[in-house]
């Protein structure tokens, strides 16, 4: 089973992720609700994919991604990301994220990215 | 309709050929500038590239694998300007390429396959040098991933249209994530270019992303690599020719070389119109290669049909008979008919070119072990002969030229002493002159010595009357007569083991004549008469 971590500022976010994976056969094994904490949690969880949304207080996800990245250079990374947000987008594929997802986005779209960037080695 | 494998064949056997010679050329003409120019290494590059390929295809893996290392090694020159080698060692090199494909050809062309030896020494040799240029220090060594598969066996070249999910957003960024992500495959180029603008994300989402790349994976795993990228709906990857890929990338400006990234210059690429603008001036498109005994046949057919019309036009049945129009058009059909005799003749002239140019490399061979400099000058090289002819002549030519190099050209030394250049130069060149065409091969060395050749003459029996009463030019074409030069080398003119009156055998054969002008110090000419059409 593919474990995810889900790091994002806004609960209802994380709930939500955390449902369309859950519900699809991905094993949340824990949250995060910004940057710092989730660079602490993908130490101690280890999992399988993150996914990082990019706008947080404190440490956004894009200092988090780094600093994941550097800890672990085959951490797999996905960006949750706002439309207008190409700019930090860039940052973020440069940074080494796997791939991004757009929000709104739909529920397959997550599904896929995340079993796409499992599977790929 | 199959080909066969024997045509197939054929063709590879002439176009590798034709490829070869033109990269001969090209080696011989960049030695004379000392370097290779931008245009001279991508056709380097361009030629080896084709050899390789076409090669691989007929399972000639040697010929494929030597022509790949030279790829690399003009690969590495090509993207690295400015980097130091050697280029007297770099020609060398190609031209044991060279010699060594011919080679091979001709035994493939007599349908041997065994027997061809793999040339490791060749190959280690392309790689040695390979290695001395991409020293630590180079530029291609500080990018590392720009060609990781340097060594790698066959790279291809691929072009992919990648197409994304709908409503998957930001497709520019989608675009260029997938980039990132390629880090295994060399991106040639891709289009749009300017991947971070609005108005390219709307552009992708319609129309794709297009990349072009080299990558030594197999079309599957790279189709199969290019789906499990997120979001990618569907990719159209074909195999192409890199030429074909640089090419676009030269011709657009969209296409950049992926550091070229951050540009705001985005444009929405007009519609490829790159319609075969043909820039390649050696295979103009508008030639084709005919076998001759075609030709020939046509030939033969259309003299029957002259024969015929004759006939038919001055029918014994018609005389006495007023035909006052059949006569105007039986005129007409003999005109077009003595026309088309005409053009068909012509079909079998070729020019001279191909016979000069492939003396370049002779005489550049024999003046480097003879330690001597010297220089070929052609001159009427498009004057056209029948290809009977021609084929004639190229073997007497060669000799007569070993000649001028050999015997003809002193050394160095011996140059200066009397006044003269260094560098020797030997004019091979055709005019034409009254329905025949004279070719010439003069030198500017010592001129031939009358007295050795007398004293040769009287050895072998061969004055035909007393010395006193030849002139100087009669005592110059004793040098024709067969007999004259023996397999031994001694004499002033004798060639590399066979005499001159091989020259004049050949030369006879065609109907053609032979005459001598020296002059001591100057130099020494050669002149050939032949007629335009062969003899029958």
């Amino acid at each position: 089973m593919i474990s995810v971590l889900v790091v994002d500022d806004a609960a209802f976010m994380r709930l939500a992720i955390k449902n369309v994976l859950e519900k699809s056969g991905f094993k949340v094994i824990a949250d995060a609700k910004n940057g710092e904490e989730g660079v602490e949690k993908y130490l101690e969880y280890r999992p399988d994919i993150v996914t990082m949304d990019i706008t947080m207080p404190d440490m956004t996800g894009i200092e988090a991604l780094k600093k994941i990245r550097e800890a672990d250079p085959d951490a797999k990374v996905v960006m949750i990301s706002a439309m207008g947000q190409e700019r930090m987008v860039k940052e973020a594929i440069l940074g080494g994220a796997k791939s991004f997802i757009v929000k709104p986005y739909k529920e397959e779209h997550i599904v896929q990215t995340l079993l796409k960037i499992a599977g790929a080695k | 309709m199959s080909v066969k494998t024997s045509d197939l064949m054929e063709m590879f056997v002439f176009e590798t050929s034709q490829n070869i010679k033109q990269l001969e050329q090209i080696i011989l003409n960049t030695e004379k500038n000392e370097g290779f120019s931008e245009s001279e290494i991508n056709e380097i590059f361009r030629l080896t590239h084709t050899i390789k390929g076409t090669s691989a295809m007929m399972s000639y893996t040697d010929i494929a694998e030597v022509a790949h290392k030279a790829e690399d090694l003009f690969f590495f020159i090509r993207e690295n300007p400015g980097e130091p080698y050697d280029c007297f060692r770099v020609s060398d090199i190609m031209l044991n390429c060279v010699d060594y494909i011919s080679g091979v050809l001709e035994k493939a062309s007599l349908g041997e396959k065994e027997g061809v030896q793999k040339n490791t020494s060749l190959i280690s040799e392309i790689e040695k040098a390979l290695c001395e240029i991409n020293s630590p220090r180079s530029a291609l060594a500080k990018r590392g991933e720009m060609r990781a598969d340097i060594k790698a066996p066959f790279t291809n070249a691929f072009r992919a249209m990648v197409y994304f999910d709908e409503e998957c957003g930001m497709e520019n960024l989608r675009a260029f994530s997938l980039l990132e992500n390629m880090e295994d495959e060399s991106v040639s180029g891709y289009s749009p270019h300017g991947i971070f603008d609005d108005q390219s994300s709307l552009y992708i989402r319609k129309k794709g992303f297009l990349i072009c790349f080299e990558s030594k994976k197999s079309y599957g795993e790279l189709h199969k690599m290019f789906l499990s990228q997120p979001f990618v709906r569907e990719v159209d990857l074909n195999l192409t020719d890199i030429e074909k890929c640089l090419e676009q990338k030269r011709e657009r400006e969209t296409l950049l070389v992926l550091e070229g990234f951050g540009g705001g210059t985005a444009k929405l690429p007009e519609a490829r119109n790159h319609s075969n603008k043909q820039e390649n001036h050696n295979t103009p498109p508008y030639i084709i290669s005919l076998n001759v005994s075609k030709i020939d046949k046509l030939i033969k057919t259309v003299g029957e049909i002259a024969r015929a019309e004759a006939l038919v036009a001055e029918n014994p049945d018609l005389v006495g008979l007023e035909l006052p129009s059949f006569k105007r058009e039986a005129n007409k059909l003999h005109k077009k008919i003595a026309e088309m005799q005409d053009i068909v003749t012509s079909m079998r002239l070729v020019p001279l070119a191909a016979t000069f140019q492939k003396l370049h490399r002779v005489v550049r061979d024999m003046s480097k072990r003879q330690n001597k400099v010297i220089s070929l000058e052609l001159f009427g090289e498009e004057i056209e002969l029948d290809k009977n002819i021609i084929e004639q002549l190229s073997d007497p030519l060669m000799h007569l030229v070993r000649n001028a190099v050999d015997h003809g050209i002193e050394d160095s030394e011996a140059r200066l002493a009397n006044g003269k250049e260094r560098r020797g130069v030997i004019t091979l060149g055709a005019y034409g002159k009254r329905g025949e065409v004279n070719i010439v091969v003069k030198d500017d060395g010592r001129g031939l010595d009358t007295k050795k050749i007398l004293e040769k003459a009287k050895q072998n029996n061969l004055l035909p009357v007393s010395e006193s009463q030849l002139t100087e030019k009669e005592i110059y074409s004793l040098i024709f007569l067969p007999g004259f030069s023996t397999n031994e080398s001694i004499t002033e003119f004798s060639g590399r083991g066979v005499g001159l009156d091989v020259v004049t055998q050949n030369i006879s054969s065609v109907g053609g004549t032979l005459s001598v002008e020296s002059e001591k110090n100057k130099g020494t000419a050669i002149t050939i008469k032949i007629p335009i059409r062969p003899v029958k």
